[in-house]
């Protein structure tokens, strides 16, 4: 190397090859500074701009009929959300914001301004599709739309009370959605993910939690029978000016609510409508005197005891009857009875002379094995117990009184389930709503031969007795009306304000459907459980048996126009035009 | 000599595994969208599923059907004297 071609001098070299090694050093320094000691903070920033958590929706769950007719779907809906740290910056299109969700500047700065330092706000919740649409057309920065669902009754009205419904946030709040709210509602899923820059997943990192979807229910229920009570009922409680109704229909072997409606109903589809009055589910959470509609239980006694059988004469003149210092009445003196006179006509003395004349044990067990005093356990919220007085508590007027249903109290599925009971021929099964796969377990409560000798007097009630009008046309019916004064706060009872109830089966010869119908306080001039409730029975009951198929038993020397009412057929001629048989 | 080759192997296939991992990678990226794309439809026809489901049941809701029946179609249900009850 020749000194003069290279004038620099040597010094200079060294200190470019020095200072690189040091800018070298101190970058390679950095790198293990990162690396080491700030490691853990800036990978998870890094993380942050790119690993995102994302949630997969879990609907609820259906609720069917027995037939998987669906009773409560949900369908997923948008609502719209604002990020109002980043709206707040964009004020211009506030006024086109208003417009698309249907609101004025003024609630908009009302509910923005205050929470501007916030990321999340609902702004609109469950918006129709053509709204979200819009919205999600216009793109305004900071606006947008997030997946929800909610809950449709396509049956409207019919098993209102009987489902209950959800709140905003698809929870139970009443009802079948409040009692299975955890077999219902599903879990959303969670995944952690990679997102590139356009939002889109492009990795799963790794899965925080398995989406498990809501599971569908089937109910015991027959849309079909529900929507003929709940029909039914209404006109009955609008022609009596009643202030409540209810009707619970039973399979009586198998122990499924087939239909259970209240009256007046409302529109669960409606949340504005809600109002908490209403919901009550009367039929297990509401309790009454049962009236007459004890008396088959009294006399199921009288026949266990062994000192009575449906000939046994009692005399019920002159129509009243002292206990102590009270008066036991009938509407008039029936003079001379049997046993099955005495349900027949409805006798308030012949029963009690009846219940008076056996051990008080004797009495309370059938009306306790039955189930009075207990309850159903049904999978429904709100259920009240009743009240049964043990027999060691009774004094004589109580003895007297219960014989006709007074002093004790029930709820309509509890009577319902008594009827069942004589109905198949003495075995009680556990009610539910839900649809049973197989048959339960029973229980016998009462003798074939006593339970039968009673069905054959409740059907003399509906042939011959206070009843007839609960006659279906070609089936044997057995029933049992009761017309109740309603006790006052405070005590005693209401001279004007009744409850009218009716409860039967059919059909007799093979029963298959136990009804109880309550039309609470009509005020129309008729109360009679006879006038007032037993019509609903006979109309849902031609109906029901059509829709079933029962088999009819009773075609033989019943005039094919004797007492029938026709379910809502109108009394003119057949109209002229196309007739589809 | 032998060392020097191996060593060379060694870092050819260590380039190709490299290689590999970045096709890998991005057929996972292909499929992972696709994946989503499968799960958005199927939301989507969930949720057509339950509309038309709703939509079903709510034309053929008991009411509707009576009321159509009955002024539409001009239907009546037969009176009791009009049944005939066939005895198997």
């Amino acid at each position: 190397m020749n000194m003069e071609h290279n004038p620099q001098p040597a010094w200079r070299r060294h200190l470019v090859v020095g200072v690189f090694g040091l800018l070298a050093a101190v970058l390679v320094w950095r790198a293990f500074d990162l690396q080491l000691t700030d490691r853990e903070f800036l990978q998870d920033h890094g993380d942050q701009r790119y690993l995102r958590v994302v949630q997969t929706e879990a609907h609820r769950g259906m609720i069917t009929d027995r037939h998987d007719e669906p009773l409560a779907i949900s369908t997923p809906v948008s609502s719209v959300w604002v990020n109002p740290s980043q709206l707040v910056q964009n004020r211009g299109r506030w006024p086109e914001l208003a417009k698309l969700v249907d609101m004025s500047e003024d609630q908009l700065n009302t509910l923005i301004l205050p929470r501007r330092k916030r990321g999340f706000l609902y702004l609109k919740r469950h918006v129709q599709p053509a709204v979200a649409e819009a919205v999600a057309k216009a793109a305004i920065p900071g606006v947008h739309l997030a997946g929800e669902y909610r809950r449709f009754y396509p049956g409207v009205e019919i098993a209102a009370h009987l489902l209950g419904f959800t709140n905003v946030d698809d929870r139970g709040q009443e009802g079948i959605e409040l009692a299975f709210d955890a077999v219902l509602t599903g879990t959303p899923g969670k995944d952690r993910v990679i997102k590139d820059r356009l939002g889109r997943v492009i990795e799963y990192v790794e899965r925080i939690q398995p989406a498990a979807p809501g599971k569908d229910l089937a109910l015991s229920i027959d849309r079909r029978l529900q929507y003929v009570a709940n029909r039914e009922l209404g006109k009955a409680v609008q022609k009596h000016k009643a202030m409540a109704g209810l009707m619970v229909i039973l399979d009586v072997n198998t122990g499924e609510i087939l239909a259970l409606v209240n009256q007046p109903s409302f529109n669960p589809n409606n949340r504005a409508e809600l109002k908490g009055e209403f919901f009550r589910n009367r039929a297990v959470t509401d309790l009454f005197e049962p009236g007459s509609t004890i008396k088959p239980f009294t006399i199921a006694a009288g026949l266990e005891s062994g000192q009575y059988t449906p000939a046994t004469r009692i005399e019920t003149a002159p129509g009243f009857f002292r206990v102590g210092r009270h008066t036991i009445k009938d509407i008039h003196s029936y003079g001379n009875l049997d046993v099955t006179g005495v349900i027949e006509k409805s006798s308030n003395v012949g029963s009690t002379k009846i219940a008076l004349s056996m051990d008080a044990d004797i009495l309370w067990n059938v009306f306790n094995n039955v189930g009075f005093g207990h309850l159903t356990q049904v999978e429904l919220p709100g259920e009240t117990n009743g009240r049964l007085v043990n027999h060691k508590h009774w004094r004589e007027i109580e003895h007297a009184t219960l014989a006709y249903g007074y002093g004790m109290s029930v709820n309509a599925l509890q009577l319902v389930r008594a009827y069942a009971t004589v109905a198949n021929g003495g075995m009680l099964y556990p009610v539910t709503i839900l649809r049973r796969e197989q048959a339960p377990q029973g229980m016998r409560v009462m003798s074939q031969t006593t339970a039968d000798a009673v069905s054959l007097m409740m059907e003399r009630v509906v042939q011959t007795g206070t009843a007839k009008t609960a006659q279906v046309y070609g089936y044997r019916v057995g029933g049992k009306t009761g017309t109740v004064h309603k006790n006052i706060q405070g005590g005693g009872y209401a001279e004007k304000d009744y409850r009218s109830l009716f409860a039967g089966y059919l059909p007799v010869s093979k029963p298959r459907l136990a009804a109880v119908v309550v039309i609470d306080g009509p005020r129309a001039g008729q109360h009679y459980g006879g006038l007032v409730a037993a019509p609903v029975f006979a109309e849902v009951m031609h109906e029901a048996a059509r829709i079933l198929n029962l088999p009819a038993d009773a075609l033989d020397g019943v005039p094919a126009d004797s007492g029938v009412r026709m379910a809502s057929s109108p009394a003119k001629p057949a109209p002229a035009g196309p007739r589809i048989q | 000599m032998t060392r020097l080759l191996l060593l060379a192997v060694l870092g050819a296939l260590v380039f190709l595994s490299a290689l590999q991992v970045v096709t890998t990678r991005y057929e996972t990226r292909l499929l992972v969208m696709a994946l989503q794309a499968l799960k958005t439809q199927r939301d989507d026809l969930e949720r057509e599923w339950t509309q038309l489901l709703l939509e079903q049941s709510t034309w053929s809701t008991h009411g509707r059907v009576e009321t159509l029946a009955r002024s539409k179609l001009n239907m009546i249900l037969p009176r009791a004297a009009e049944l005939k009850h066939i005895r198997s």
